[in-house]
């Protein structure tokens, strides 16, 4: 078990410098067919290419939002908490949380990457 | 003060007095406090200290029974007044006559010993025997066939089978959370709700199902919610079963609170705590996002105490948001401080290094109570150590991994011994091409399958996950797939289900499953086919191992594992008891007893906050000095 742990966290480690996730053309690596019971890939790292959260005032609205960013390669708008929301931009178009900043947008708290946590087993 | 800094008072080993110090440092007693044994029925006595001030004692474990007290059983034929006139000439004073059994409890002169007056008394001759009122208390050790194993609660300095930590295993004799003395005055924390935030929980699982939080009136009838998803039908995001088919949540959870003395496994810290089940990690980990919904579910919900054993990226404003609105309601958030031999204060790691003072960071302590080499330390970002190294605990149902070995596979498929990555070394794999390490290519116009069968035909089965490791190097148009077959053979031929199917990776690859019913039976087969077309062709596909969880109704499985995953919830099993011993704790209280009541260890100190180890008795006993009282000295 232990050693297999260790193999995994190898594999995980050889995920990140090989830009797994990707495919050779650089397209987004997803499983061509889907039926019930199927998980998608998702690479490592410690945040979600192309996923967003962003704090905004209570007057902000999901259109709004949706008409802003849309430029940057907006895919989707998700409430998350109150005042709250995820903006999934395709990862290819938009890499970088300065973009987002540079957009601006009058009633936006901060905007920080979707970051990821794993459970905390030994490596 | 309040009624629980006394009860806490009450339970300091040895020697303690319920006293407050005034500014003339005289002792003196509080002038509306209950006695110790009316608040705890634990028997108590009051002698004198060194200094002459008057001492009262709770005498727990160090002694077999009451200084000052004996049991006198006398003749038959002793009328009321000779036995009136056996106590004058003894000098003692009755406390009680139990008359049905001829025996008078009495108090002794003071300076005498009961071992003199046991001497003495015994030559009188209207005493028939004469004996100490020895001191009986509940015996909390649970009988949980497998509690021996958990060392944590009581380490003998046994050999933990099935370990994966090789170090200190055994460990040394007494480096545990002194749980059992703790025991011995609380074991029930049913008024206790403990949010794990986690990969889920099998609520079904005999060590759990009895220890749950009741969400029914809510909405959340399956104790909790899951916001990942598990690729189960129609279950993505947001929805009300948060089952757990990795292991960890369940793991987690059952450290808690699964049941004691019922026959099955093991024992929790706190064994009726009510665990709330909020799923936010899949196999893949969660984000910022389900996290912290998790933990605003747990708030919402009512929880008293947050248990998160993960970590991740880096300062995460939102999380921080969350963790502050735990504290606005009062809840004591326990986490881990991570698996990376690292030192926080250099390398910072959340939600480890926020500085709420309702959070505390656990690190990973082995069984000799050494650090686990493994875990994360930091002298301002890491509080306290627990147990962390080999914990058995309740598991959702089977788990095993398989090599592969025994596949059944056509002609272009081969088990190899490669070195897939610079450095890894030889592993074996299933390989397609047979000349995969060679760097060959696979064939054009390829067919070519694998599979295996497998027992899925326990009635009790729920789910069962699967998770493939392989490296992948496919050309356009050529796939890999996954199938199964509930009927046996060959998964790709008819009537199996094509699960997935991928063209064009050039990666490593892990995936995924999770079937929860389409192959049940005793004959389910589960293989992976490499189809190539006519033209351009690559490495192909090697497979590492596949890892197989079932989750079950009725489980009783376990697991040993390792990590601070495991030492934040013996620490979060204590805040829990903490409490419910203590009701009107605030967060502050609560973390204050666990740091300050924990058990100096030499190797946490300089690493941690301070240096000591979670202590459930010690917390249990632990009074923080008041402050601003008026003593009347009397």
């Amino acid at each position: 078990m232990w050693h297999r742990v260790r193999q995994a966290v190898l594999f995980l480690t050889a995920l990140v410098a090989a830009g797994a996730g990707c495919t050779t053309s650089g397209q987004p690596f997803t499983p061509r067919t889907m039926s019930a019971g199927a998980a998608t890939v998702q690479p490592d790292g410690d945040q979600v290419p192309g996923e967003w959260l962003i704090k905004v005032a209570p007057e902000v609205t999901v259109n709004q939002l949706t008409a802003l960013y849309q430029s940057l390669g907006l895919l989707e708008v998700r409430p998350v908490a109150e005042n709250l929301f995820l903006l999934r931009f395709a990862p290819e178009r938009l890499s970088s949380e300065a973009e987002i900043r540079r957009v601006g947008a009058p009633g936006v708290i901060f905007v920080q990457p979707n970051f990821r946590y794993r459970a905390l087993t030994p490596r | 003060m309040h009624t629980s800094a006394i009860r806490s008072v009450a339970l300091v080993t040895g020697v303690v007095a319920i006293v407050f110090v005034t500014s003339a440092s005289a002792w003196v007693s509080p002038s509306k406090s209950r006695s110790l044994e009316e608040l705890t029925g634990i028997r108590t006595s009051v002698h004198t200290s060194p200094a002459g001030n008057q001492v009262q004692t709770a005498n727990l474990d160090h002694a077999t029974y009451v200084e000052g007290e004996v049991l006198i059983k006398y003749r038959p034929t002793l009328t009321f007044t000779a036995r009136k006139n056996l106590m004058v000439r003894l000098g003692v004073q009755e406390i009680r006559n139990i008359s049905g059994l001829r025996v008078v409890h009495v108090k002794l002169p003071q300076g005498q010993s009961v071992e003199q007056a046991l001497q003495v008394f015994a030559q009188d001759s209207g005493v028939e025997y004469v004996q100490p009122n020895f001191i009986y208390k509940a015996m909390a050790a649970p009988t949980d066939p497998l509690y021996g194993q958990q060392w944590g609660f009581r380490n003998t300095g046994q050999t933990i089978a099935g370990a994966d930590w090789p170090i200190n295993n055994p460990g040394v004799s007494g480096s545990d959370m002194n749980i059992e003395q703790a025991w011995d005055h609380i074991t029930d924390c049913s008024t206790v709700v403990v949010a794990v935030v986690d990969t889920g929980v099998n609520y079904l699982h005999q060590e759990l199902a009895g220890n749950l939080w009741d969400g029914s009136a809510a909405g959340y009838p399956n104790h909790g919610f899951d916001f990942v998803g598990n690729g189960l039908p129609g279950d993505t995001d947001n929805d009300p079963l948060p089952q757990d088919v990795n292991g960890h949540g369940t793991h987690v959870a059952a450290t808690i609170a699964a049941t004691a003395n019922n026959g099955v496994a093991g024992s929790g810290v706190c064994w009726q705590a009510r665990i709330m089940a909020v799923r936010v990690l899949s196999s893949f980990g969660g984000t910022t996002a389900s996290v912290t919904a998790g933990v605003n579910f747990a708030v919402t919900q009512g929880a008293h105490v947050i248990n998160m054993s993960l970590g991740g990226g880096g300062f995460d404003q939102i999380f921080s948001d969350a963790i502050t609105n735990a504290r606005t309601n009062g809840i004591v958030v326990v986490v881990a401080a991570g698996n990376d031999d690292s030192d926080n204060d250099v390398a910072p790691t959340y939600p480890c290094n926020f500085t709420h003072d309702n959070l505390l960071c656990v690190a990973a302590l082995d069984q000799a109570y050494g650090r686990a080499g493994f875990s994360n330390y930091g002298a301002t970002s890491v509080d306290v150590g627990a147990p962390g190294t080999n914990v058995l605990s309740g598991w959702p149902g089977t788990s095993f991994e398989d090599d592969l070995t025994t596949w059944t596979s056509t002609a272009s498929w081969a088990r190899v011994n490669c070195e897939p990555i610079t450095g890894l070394g030889l592993v074996p794999m299933l390989v397609n091409p047979t000349n995969w390490c060679a760097n060959g290519t696979y064939a054009n116009n390829e067919n070519a399958v694998s599979y295996r069968v497998f027992d899925m035909g326990d009635p009790n089965l729920r789910a069962v996950n699967y998770e493939f490791w392989s490296r992948l190097n496919l050309q356009a148009n050529d796939y890999i797939g996954i199938a199964s077959k509930s009927t046996g053979g060959d998964p790709f031929s008819v009537g199996g289900l094509l699960i997935t199917e991928i063209s064009n990776p050039d990666t490593f690859w892990f995936m995924s499953l999770t079937d929860t019913g389409t192959c049940f039976t005793s004959n389910c087969s589960v293989g992976i086919r490499l189809r190539s077309d006519a033209t351009t062709v690559a490495r192909g596909a090697g497979f590492f191992w596949v890892t197989v969880n079932t989750l079950l109704a009725n489980s009783t499985h376990t697991y040993v594992v390792s990590g601070t995953s495991m030492a934040s919830p013996h620490t979060a099993g204590v805040a829990a008891m903490l409490r419910a011993f203590n009701p009107s704790f605030a967060y502050g209280d609560t973390i204050d007893a666990i740091k300050n009541g924990g058990r100096s260890v030499p190797a946490l100190s300089g690493v941690t906050v301070t240096g000591r180890a979670v202590d459930a008795f010690g917390a249990l006993s632990y009074i923080k000095a008041p402050t601003g009282i008026n003593a009347v000295v009397q």
